[in-house]
């Protein structure tokens, strides 16, 4: 079967900088695909390249295949059509994505007026369907809020209706609970995959956190300083991590089984986008790491069923897993 | 609160920024140098014809007494009779302010249309040959006074170019379209320049947003969101920065008309304080005072109605 979407050496460049170098992946059809990494590692970057949101100084090489066609090439037009239609984004702070001086109502309807033709009364019917929807209460009454008007978890259940107006065939989430308490966060991945199953969608769902990713995706791409170091479906990869920085973010995480445990963490900072190390870019902060580690970029490859790693000691780290538990 | 509580509050300010403004009106007016009385009547007039004046005038009772009778005229609209022209005040102020009006109101509209689409330009291409040029340009028109860029209008575009009369009025509406363009653009000129610096920030600022990027995102197409999202952001501070403004562009109008020798109140106004005729100066700061307070009225109502927010 063919993905539903194929991304293939996607590099990002603004001035001076790669903020993403090479990055491949695959989403398959109503497949959730989780990229987890620190802020800076260029996930949301690679979202928004996706569909041509970054910022007019901002370069990208690479393609990214929707459809039998180029996302990245598409002219202005044809993205238009693609963006909210096939492929929708939420945001992580719906607070500055919701225009604050429109209503709710209007935010939705203009995505049904522009993408389904839908006007006046009718919009507004499908508009409370939607609000129902992502289960906001009082949705008809709802409707002439302004954003300010709405609670934290509201505005993000909102973003997710305006988003989904048309039912996009793929949903770029990104980090869409960070700014949520824990308890909403909860709600609303459950109200994501809930949507996943009724839409027949496929999510990207962009975090920092290993948890959520656990606990929603199928699959998990690892990104560090704009390049995937770690690619593979979600038990495979957290149950036998073959890259030294999936390990480090494994082991960065608090286990509230058991608690005061000494947290390992990664010692360092990210390196900056116009001045990354030559040849694997977890080199410079890497327990595992030897000379051959700086001579040339690791490629992507296979270390076991649809896992794939960028790191040349994989084995060796395996063992260290295996050893310590 | 709600829009109707704001204007209520608001109509009370305006009440307190009246009687001040009278209160300041009335105290200048009694310490500036020169006699009002004696500059009607002359160096040889009598005693008695001094009194009477005085009396005439009710510069005979005390000052309490003469603040009050001028509260209660300024609120009944009696600003007395001007002692250069023998006419009540207010039918001078209700004869000459219609054009004044004209004047302003059309120097907004100019401005407006200057400073917005010069903004959208500059903002979109921010850093380019166009945002430099547009900069530049700004900057000159702010620092030049404004009789100067008057007279350079007059010089060119009148009686070099003769596109334009050189001053006065028309008879008619339509006519004075035409003969107030020249003096509105005038007055209009530093203000499109303020007006344009100010949304040129806003909107570069609303382009980085979050919710314009989610906007563009949904498939909107590009000018609904540059005119639904991006506009309605930005203009918010241009408009309240615009209401400010309106103050000083009746300090503009008096030097333009003054310019192009047009017949509305700046122009009374200067005559008036040459000729030292007090009753029309007050009258006239009185009136101005009144209308530039409705006009800060009239943006807080309309911000109040263009963000949401304010009225939480």
């Amino acid at each position: 079967m063919n993905p539903l979407l194929s991304v293939r050496g996607l590099g990002i460049s603004i001035g001076p900088a790669n903020p993403v170098d090479s990055v491949s992946f695959d989403v398959n059809a109503s497949e959730m695909l989780g990229i987890v990494g620190e802020s800076g590692s260029g996930k949301s970057l690679t979202l928004r390249a996706l569909l041509q949101l970054l910022p007019p100084h901002a370069r990208t090489t690479g393609t990214a295949t929707w459809q039998g066609r180029d996302l990245l090439a598409m002219p202005a037009d044809d993205i238009r059509r693609v963006r909210g239609r096939e492929v929708a984004v939420i945001y992580q702070e719906p607070m500055t994505a919701l225009d604050p001086v429109l209503t709710i109502g209007l935010q939705i309807t203009e995505s049904l007026n522009v993408h389904l033709g839908l006007r006046g009364a009718a919009a507004r019917v499908r508009a409370v369907q939607l609000l129902d929807r992502v289960g906001i209460p009082d949705a008809k009454r709802r409707l002439d809020n302004y954003p300010h008007e709405f609670s934290g978890g509201m505005r993000q259940r909102a973003m997710i209706a305006i988003a989904l107006a048309a039912e996009p065939k793929l949903l770029l989430a990104d980090e869409p609970t960070t700014a949520l308490d824990v308890t909403i966060q909860d709600q609303i991945l459950k109200l994501l995959l809930q949507l996943k199953e009724d839409l027949h969608m496929s999510v990207i769902l962009v975090t920092h956190d290993l948890g959520i990713v656990a606990g929603t995706c199928d699959r998990v791409a690892v990104m560090y300083a704009g390049r995937i170091m770690e690619s593979g479906p979600v038990y495979s990869v957290f149950r036998a991590p073959a890259h030294a920085y999936t390990l480090g973010l494994m082991r960065s995480v608090p286990n509230p089984a058991h608690a005061r445990q000494l947290l390992s963490g990664i010692s360092g900072t990210p390196p900056e986008p116009s001045h990354m190390p030559p040849g694997c870019r977890f080199a410079p902060r890497c327990g595992f790491a030897t000379p051959q580690c700086s001579e040339a970029p690791p490629p992507l490859r296979e270390c076991g069923p649809a896992h794939q790693t960028a790191c040349i000691h994989a084995d060796r780290i395996r063992q260290s897993v295996r050893v310590t538990a | 609160m709600n829009i109707l509580a704001i204007l209520a509050r608001r109509l009370l300010h305006i009440a307190a920024t009246v009687v001040l403004v009278a209160l300041l009106i009335f105290v200048l007016m009694h310490f500036l140098p020169g006699d009002p009385v004696m500059m009607l009547l002359g160096d040889r007039a009598s005693d008695e014809q001094i009194a009477n004046m005085r009396h005439r005038l009710g510069f005979d009772r005390s000052v309490v007494e003469q603040f009050w009778e001028f509260l209660k005229m300024t609120a009944s609209l009696q600003f007395g009779e001007s002692v250069s022209m023998k006419v009540p005040v207010i039918s001078l102020i209700v004869d000459r302010l219609p054009i004044t009006l004209m004047l302003t109101s059309m120097a907004v509209v100019l401005a407006v249309l200057i400073a917005a689409p010069l903004a959208f330009i500059a903002a979109l291409r921010q850093g380019g040959i166009a945002d430099a040029i547009i900069r530049v340009i700004s900057q000159v028109s702010l620092s030049m006074p404004v009789f100067y860029i008057g007279l350079i209008l007059l010089i060119t575009l009148a009686a070099g170019l003769r596109w334009f009369p050189v001053g006065g009025i028309g008879e008619n509406f339509f006519q004075n379209l035409y003969y107030l363009f020249l003096p509105a653009l005038t007055l209009a000129l530093s203000l499109s320049a303020i007006l344009l610096r100010n949304l040129r920030e806003a909107l570069i600022e609303v382009l980085q947003a979050d919710y314009v990027s989610f906007a563009t995102a949904k498939g909107l197409m590009r000018h609904t969101v540059l005119g639904r999202h991006v506009l309605r952001n930005a203009w918010i501070s241009t408009i309240t920065l615009l209401g400010l403004h309106v103050g000083s562009l009746v300090g503009g109008a008096v030097i333009t008309e003054t310019v192009f020798a047009i017949p509305g109140v700046g122009r009374l106004m200067i005559d008036s304080i040459f000729a030292r005729d007090y009753a029309v100066v007050q009258g006239l700061t009185m009136i101005l005072a009144v209308m530039v307070s409705i006009v800060f009225l009239a943006v807080d109502a309309l911000q109040a109605l263009l963000d949401p927010r304010v009225s939480a």
